[in-house]
């Protein structure tokens, strides 16, 4: 009983009744624990009863109690008769059967961690169950409250209130600086632009709200040029998924945007103040004189604030502006004219100086000409032995050209072989080093998805830590089942001594149902005998009485025997049932049964003075 | 209460005074075209030969007893008081009957026509919703943004006619949504305090 | 989260205190921040110190593109952290750095990125008055209950520069008819509370 007293203890404790440590059997139980614990088990198996937690103080109220806590047992199929009594006036046995029952009943964890939500889905519904409830529970403030209508918590979190700071998602172009460029380097044009006119991207759009927007098209349009351009080269199957005609689009405006941006950007800073001189004369350096430029920039003072002169002032200005213009106008002339010019001769220059190695080459040519000629006209005189002469030259000549050949050929065959091995091995490197690059890369995405599960797997554990943490630490249980074990082992061995029992009950049995056959028929062989012999002989006649005497005697015996065996049978259920009665402490029950209905009296006393009174009081009143 | 009318309408509802029952009625069914469809003047022109009168006297009457109808209407006469005016204008017991029957069968719509006639602000229809969350944007790819957007249907009502006006299309998130409901709640409940009752029953 | 090749790029002077002192570092990463929040404090370029102004210039925009970009993904720290330190060579004290700033700034910029969007007009507030009508011009005795409804929804002008407007929806009801529209209400708020319990 030890043990399911623990198991029970330790149960109840589990579902929070807090019971002391000292108490370790259901005997050590108060009325008001066993009451507390009935009902907090019966909260968890039927939540909507909502009886009170402890006894209350009134003698009738406890009774009431005890009453709905015996009908909900019931209701719940509790077997066995139960009342008021069974938790009120508790006996060992009866309480102990009644919270094997109820917590046979309560329900099993297992269950509940089913219910936990697992998928993808379950787990938005849940995100969106709690983002709901934040917002309900927000108490309402007008819009005015809000910072760009977006609610602030105290634990982090926000959430919008109101639409009139929202912006669309338009953008413009950027252009960033391309600091280092792996494959060709950054023209000195360029980095000097970067430098000095490009400006931060913050004061390249238009609007401060496009500043987000253009980033992220920036970001994105470049990836997926690079993504289309790294796609059409391999094969055209990958390159179906991205619609054909946006990439176009996009690539068309990406070089337009790269063509335009120069231009653009001088004109954004052609606004900005100073720097547009700065920049002008920048400009004009490249086509004009000094001269222009300084009328140029008169044009542009004066252009920039014509209201902040005086009238008289703007008058004699404007004359002078006249001239200038005039001077302007001339001056421009005669550089269109100069460039004119210019541009002629050039043109005229490039001709000659095209002309010029053809020219070269022809004369080169007729100085060569003229050299053999001479020569031949110097041999002339002497001709046969010239011509002999010349012949032996050709010859020897041709037998150098032979084994020149032989020679050329020798030392060409291993240069060719030495050059067709280093290709090989030039191609095996090439396409060792591409599998090594193929490789790295492979163990570079290996890596990260290693990483990644490593992050997933340790999100995992420390999840399942602190899951492991909040189950209590149930080191009993394997203990419990260990006992269990042993009980059901020692239950076993009782079992066969029980057999053994009765298998030598039963050949006693038989043993004596034998004897008895046996006196029987050798009683009756003898009293046979006896009676025979009785009518000759006196003797025989006396034996054969002391025999019928004997007989009957020992039969008496017998059942004296047997009668006693039965007492002492009856006196151990006697004895029985006198420790199950004393097991009831019938005794303290009914002590406290008399005390109770003294008590209650005395309630009903006190109440029934109570009514007398206010009776009283109310003729008084009404008198 | 007795009508009073102006002169120039009392002569212009004089003629009928004088005919016979059955014309009277057939002013009555003419006056209930002209509520209808509004005036016609080939049925003028026709009854104005058998009369023997000129249109405009006819179309005058016509219009005459619409107003009277309306102006009986707006004043809320009862039968009592209806009667007794026929009388003093002049109509016959047997016309008045008529009159009478005439007033109180067309009593209803009139009212009704004249009960919407006084504002031009739109009135409610219809209040359609729907509870979305915004799970991603081109902006911010992960969020939960809880939204009830909403589609308010207005109507513009010129008489008995209702002309279908805007359609509006909001949105608003929970705790608007709450304090919204809550808000016009209070309206509501305010239509049945003891202070709207007791005004209502002191001001009839 | 993917970076392109230019912002790749000009996050390298980042990624380690040769290029761009730790002092720079933390100040362009404050300006990026408070311009990403639309926080009226800038501070200029040139407060930087003498740096080479190209590479400022690419440092600037690819710190504002990774920090909208994380941002817009709700990338973990550690992702961010371990993407910055193996893809873009990012030493271990600059990626931390980097990372806190994120962390810390990360709800902030969220709510910032939330912006930008087209949505309908927003209730935000609802105002009534109950009239009792005595007598209109065409008729003597109207006695009837009435209701103006003005309801105010937050939108932003197109034509003003998307800026901040309230509208002011104003419709009359009768009893019944704002009974009908508070009953629809009602369903929603209920159908709203029920998805919050689970």
């Amino acid at each position: 009983m030890e043990e399911v007293d623990n198991i029970i203890i330790h149960s109840l404790r589990k579902i929070g009744c807090d019971i002391e440590d000292e108490i370790d059997s259901l005997k050590l139980f108060s009325p008001e624990l066993v009451v507390q614990a009935a009902v907090k088990c019966l909260d968890i198996i039927q939540p909507q009863l909502g009886l009170p937690h402890s006894l209350p103080p009134s003698m009738s109220a406890r009774f009431r109690l005890g009453a709905s806590l015996a009908q909900a047992c019931v209701d719940l199929g509790y077997p066995g008769e139960m009342g008021y009594q069974t938790f009120l006036y508790s006996n060992e046995a009866d309480v102990r059967r009644v919270f094997m029952f109820l917590i046979e009943k309560l329900p099993k964890e297992a269950e509940k961690s089913i219910i936990e939500p697992a998928g993808r889905t379950e787990i938005l519904v849940k995100q969106i169950g709690e983002v709901l409830k934040k917002q309900l529970q927000s108490p309402w403030l007008p819009s005015y409250c809000w910072r760009r209508g977006v609610r602030w918590r105290e634990d982090g979190s926000w959430s919008r209130e109101g639409c009139g700071h929202h912006q669309p998602f338009s953008s413009c172009d950027l252009n960033i600086p391309k600091t280092v460029n792996l494959k060709n380097d950054v023209s000195q044009a360029w980095c000097e632009y970067y430098v000095r006119y490009l400006p931060l991207v913050t004061d390249q759009v238009a609007n401060r709200r496009q500043l987000v927007p253009s980033l992220i098209n920036f970001n994105e349009k470049s990836i997926a040029l690079k993504e289309r351009l790294s796609l059409s080269v391999p094969s055209e199957s990958i390159c179906i998924k991205i619609p054909q005609r946006l990439l176009t689009c996009l690539v068309q405006d990406v070089e337009k945007s790269s063509q335009l941006d120069f231009s653009q950007q001088l004109m954004y800073v052609n606004d900005s103040g100073e720097k547009s001189k700065l920049n002008q004369s920048a400009l004009s350096d490249k086509f004009q004189n000094s001269q222009v430029t300084t009328a140029v920039q008169n044009l542009d003072d004066i252009r920039t604030d014509p209201t902040s002169v005086a009238l008289m002032k703007q008058k004699q200005e404007e004359e002078q502006l006249e001239k200038t213009r005039e001077e302007v106008e001339n001056f421009v002339e005669v550089t269109k004219e100069t460039l004119l010019s210019v541009k002629k001769l050039s043109a005229k220059l490039a001709q000659l100086n095209e002309d010029l190695p053809g020219e070269e080459k022809a004369l080169k040519e007729l100085e060569e000409r003229y050299a053999v000629k001479k020569r031949t006209y110097d041999l002339l005189p002497d001709a046969e032995a010239n011509l002999s002469k010349l012949q032996s030259m050709v010859e020897s000549s041709a037998q150098k050209l032979v084994s020149l050949a032989a020679q050329w050929e020798k030392h060409r065959a291993p240069l060719l072989e030495q050059y067709r091995g280093a290709k090989e091995r030039n191609s095996n490197k090439a396409s060792e080093s591409q599998k090594q690059a193929d490789a790295v890369r492979a163990l570079k995405e290996k890596a990260r998805e290693l990483s990644d599960e490593i992050r997933c797997k340790e999100q995992l554990h420390s999840q399942l830590v602190a899951e492991y943490e909040s189950i209590s630490k149930d080191t009993k249980r394997s203990a419990y089942t260990r006992r269990i074990m042993e009980i059901i082992g020692n239950i076993r061995k009782q079992k066969e001594e029980i057999d053994k029992v009765i298998n030598d009950t039963r050949e006693l049995q038989k043993e004596i149902n034998n004897l008895t056959g046996r006196l029987d028929r050798s009683f009756t062989d003898a009293d046979e005998r006896i009676f025979r012999d009785a009518k000759k002989d006196e003797v025989a006649r006396r034996a054969y009485k002391l025999l019928a005497t004997l007989h009957s005697d020992c039969s008496e015996l017998v059942q004296m025997v047997e009668e006693t065996g039965a007492t002492v049978r009856e006196i151990r259920d006697l004895e029985e049932q006198i420790e199950i009665e004393s097991a009831k402490n019938v005794g303290a029950n009914l002590e406290r049964v008399s005390a109770d209905l003294k008590q209650m009296k005395q309630e009903n006393a006190a109440l029934t003075a109570q009514l007398k009174s206010k009776l009283q009081s109310n003729n008084v009143k009404t008198v | 209460m007795l009508l009073i009318l102006q002169d120039d309408h009392k002569q212009h509802i004089n003629i009928l005074v004088t005919q016979s029952e059955q014309v009277l009625q057939d002013f009555c069914k003419l006056s209930l075209e002209y509520l209808k469809r509004g005036p016609n003047p080939k049925l003028y022109q026709s009854a104005a030969q058998k009369l023997n009168v000129q249109p405009e006297v006819i179309r005058n009457a016509v219009e005459g007893l619409v107003h009277l109808l309306i102006r009986s209407c707006k004043q809320k006469l009862n039968d009592l008081d209806f009667r007794d005016s026929m009388l003093t204008l002049g109509f016959s017991e047997a016309h008045q009957e008529i009159l009478s029957a005439f007033f109180e069968n067309k009593k209803e719509e009139i009212l009704n026509v004249l009960n919407n006639y006084s504002h031009d602000l739109p009135h409610f229809k219809d209040l359609e919703w729907r509870f979305e969350v915004q799970l991603a944007s081109r902006s911010l790819q992960h969020q939960i943004t809880p939204l009830i957007t909403m589609k308010l249907s207005l109507e513009n009502r010129r008489g008995s006619v209702a002309i279908p006006g805007e359609q509006l299309v909001l949105q608003t998130d929970p705790t608007n949504l709450v304090h919204l409901t809550q808000v016009l709640e209070e309206a509501l409940l305010e239509a049945r305090s003891q202070h709207t009752r007791r005004f209502q029953r002191y001001i009839k | 989260m993917n970076l392109s090749d230019d912002i790749s790029q000009g996050l390298k002077p980042l990624g380690n205190s040769s290029a761009i002192n730790d002092e720079c570092f933390m100040k362009l990463l404050d300006m990026c921040v408070s311009v990403i929040l639309e926080s009226e404090e800038t501070r200029r370029l040139s407060q930087l110190g003498n740096m080479k102004l190209d590479v400022l210039k690419a440092a600037y925009a690819s710190l504002l593109s990774v920090l909208i970009e994380a941002a817009r993904h709700n990338v973990d720290s550690e992702v961010l952290s371990s993407m910055l330190a193996q893809d873009h060579n990012f030493s271990s004290s600059r990626a931390e750095k980097l990372v806190k700033c994120y962390v810390e700034n990360r709800t902030k910029l969220q709510a910032s990125l939330s912006h930008i969007g087209k949505h309908p007009p927003h209730i935000v507030d609802a105002n009534w008055t109950l009239d009792y009508c005595i007598k209109d011009s065409s008729l003597d005795h109207v006695g009837k209950l009435q209701y103006l409804i003005q309801i105010q929804a937050e939108t932003c002008d197109e034509s003003m520069d998307f800026k901040k407007i309230t509208k002011k929806i104003k419709f009359v009801c009768t009893v019944e008819e704002l009974q009908d529209f508070v009953s629809k209400l009602k369903d929603a708020v209920k159908h709203v509370e029920r998805l919050a319990v689970v």
